[in-house]
């Protein structure tokens, strides 16, 4: 999954401003896009951008090409331990049983998109950076997760819950199948070997399988 | 809208797609909230394998997956899948695991299949390759080294079924069918086997007196 992100631009923009025009008004809100290169198949990815609503119509409202008919949205229901919410796409929108979905999604929050068809398409997200710190509810079990900064960072040094006997799959995209989960121990990742300096990709998602309690991930994130 | 209804009734039947190989967690978790691999010596001493005081260390022991049909009861039921060294991490929440994979593809089993498993672990002092060579005289004759083998977990559904594909559930843990750790005893000399059928037999022959 190929990344592309623009917010570095808006900031050095802001801050531009801010430094000539010290009285002028202007918008503190860090705006931006990204792209993200899904492959035909399923795709583990995450929202960093907000809208200006949560709805899955405002937030992925744009591809390249259009995000082919049939394609499939599934998101996870930690409740009941099962995926669901499986949307499909069509003419570009995303569709429940009802009409033009009215599910939202999170920051933070990890869900699949099942690309129909032979070609990968470009999925813009435009939005602002939300404002930090951004809780994550982490649930005991498994839940989908993702980094609610759009920046590659090591999550076990940015406050992510980890305890011991925790794992942590990725998704092999290439494959179409999970990794080998990461084991959490000591509030570090360890692979069979060592230890892994765990850091999606900008819009990567992950899927924790959370041995401790309910936890929540207050994701702190300084723009500079 | 008639079209929407007829789409979601496909993905429905595309869920059921299933992959060529289900796939089960060969991984047990350690430390205090975790199953490691346990050690008993001669002597009745209890360690955990691979920490500081136990009679075999990290890496030490190989571990075999056995997998079989649903309601098996006994390891000659099941076949061995594969074999793994026992993790080398001088981490103590690491002290008598080992990780072949937490979504570990099992050949001949489809995702989403209920089996019965089974993990074996025999030190590799032993020369052996198999659990059962482990025992066998004429591939460790000094009757060297330890080996255990563990409770057969039942029901286990295997993981890779769906779309997106399951991830395969704990093969440790307390609840029904899973496993909740086995403990490594030396493997015995052949002179305790020969003692151990002669005592057996007595036994026998005083009954029927």
């Amino acid at each position: 999954m190929r990344t592309k992100t623009l917010l570095l631009t808006a900031v050095l923009s802001a801050a531009g401003i801010a430094s000539t025009l010290a009285q002028a008004v202007y918008s503190v809100n860090v705006v931006g896009y990204i792209n993200l290169t899904l492959s035909p198949g399923l795709n583990l990815i995450t929202v960093q951008l907000k809208g200006t609503n949560q709805n899955v119509n405002t937030l992925l409202g744009s591809s390249t090409p259009t995000m082919p008919d049939n394609s499939l949205l599934f998101t996870w229901n930690a409740a009941g331990q099962k995926y669901d919410s499986a949307l499909i796409g069509a003419s570009g929108v995303w569709y429940d049983a009802l009409g033009p979905s009215s599910i939202t999604l999170s920051p933070g929050q990890a869900f699949f998109i099942q690309v129909a068809g032979t070609a990968p398409v470009t999925q813009t997200l435009v939005g602002e950076v939300p404002a930090f710190p951004v809780p994550v509810s982490v649930v005991n079990g498994l839940g989908f997760y993702g980094d609610p900064a759009p920046v590659s960072q090591v999550i076990a040094t940015n406050g992510f819950p980890i305890v011991d006997n925790d794992a942590l799959y990725t998704w092999n995209t290439s494959g179409q199948k999970w990794n080998d989960a990461l084991i959490g121990a000591g509030g570090q990742w360890f692979n069979t070997v060592g230890p892994v300096a765990f850091a999606p990709a900008v819009g990567q998602g992950f899927a924790v399988l959370h041995a401790g309690g309910a936890a929540t991930w207050n994701r702190t994130f300084t723009i500079q | 809208m008639k079209k929407l209804a007829t789409l979601f009734a496909m993905m429905a039947v595309g869920l059921g797609n299933a992959w060529a190989q289900g796939q089960i967690d060969f991984h047990n978790p350690g430390g205090a909230t975790g199953f490691p691999l346990q050690v008993r010596d001669t002597s009745g001493n209890v360690t955990t394998l691979g920490a500081p005081g136990s009679p075999l260390a990290q890496g030490s022991v190989r571990v075999g997956l056995f997998i079989g049909p649903n309601g098996s009861t006994s390891l000659s039921q099941l076949s061995l899948i594969t074999v793994i060294t026992n993790s080398t991490l001088a981490i103590s929440a690491f002290y008598g695991t080992f990780n072949g994979g937490t979504s570990f593809p099992v050949p001949g089993f489809a995702p989403n299949a209920s089996v019965s498993f089974a993990f074996a672990a025999w030190s590799i002092s032993t020369g052996a390759l198999t659990y059962q060579g482990a025992y066998d005289p004429a591939i460790n004759p000094t009757k060297a080294g330890y080996g255990g083998v563990s409770a057969i977990g039942q029901n286990y559904t295997l993981g890779g079924f769906g779309t997106p594909p399951s991830i395969p559930g704990p093969t440790f843990g307390t609840g029904a069918g899973q496993i909740q750790g086995f403990t490594l005893t030396p493997v015995p000399e052949p002179s305790t086997i020969a003692l151990g059928i002669l005592g057996a037999a007595a036994l026998l022959l005083r009954r029927r007196n």
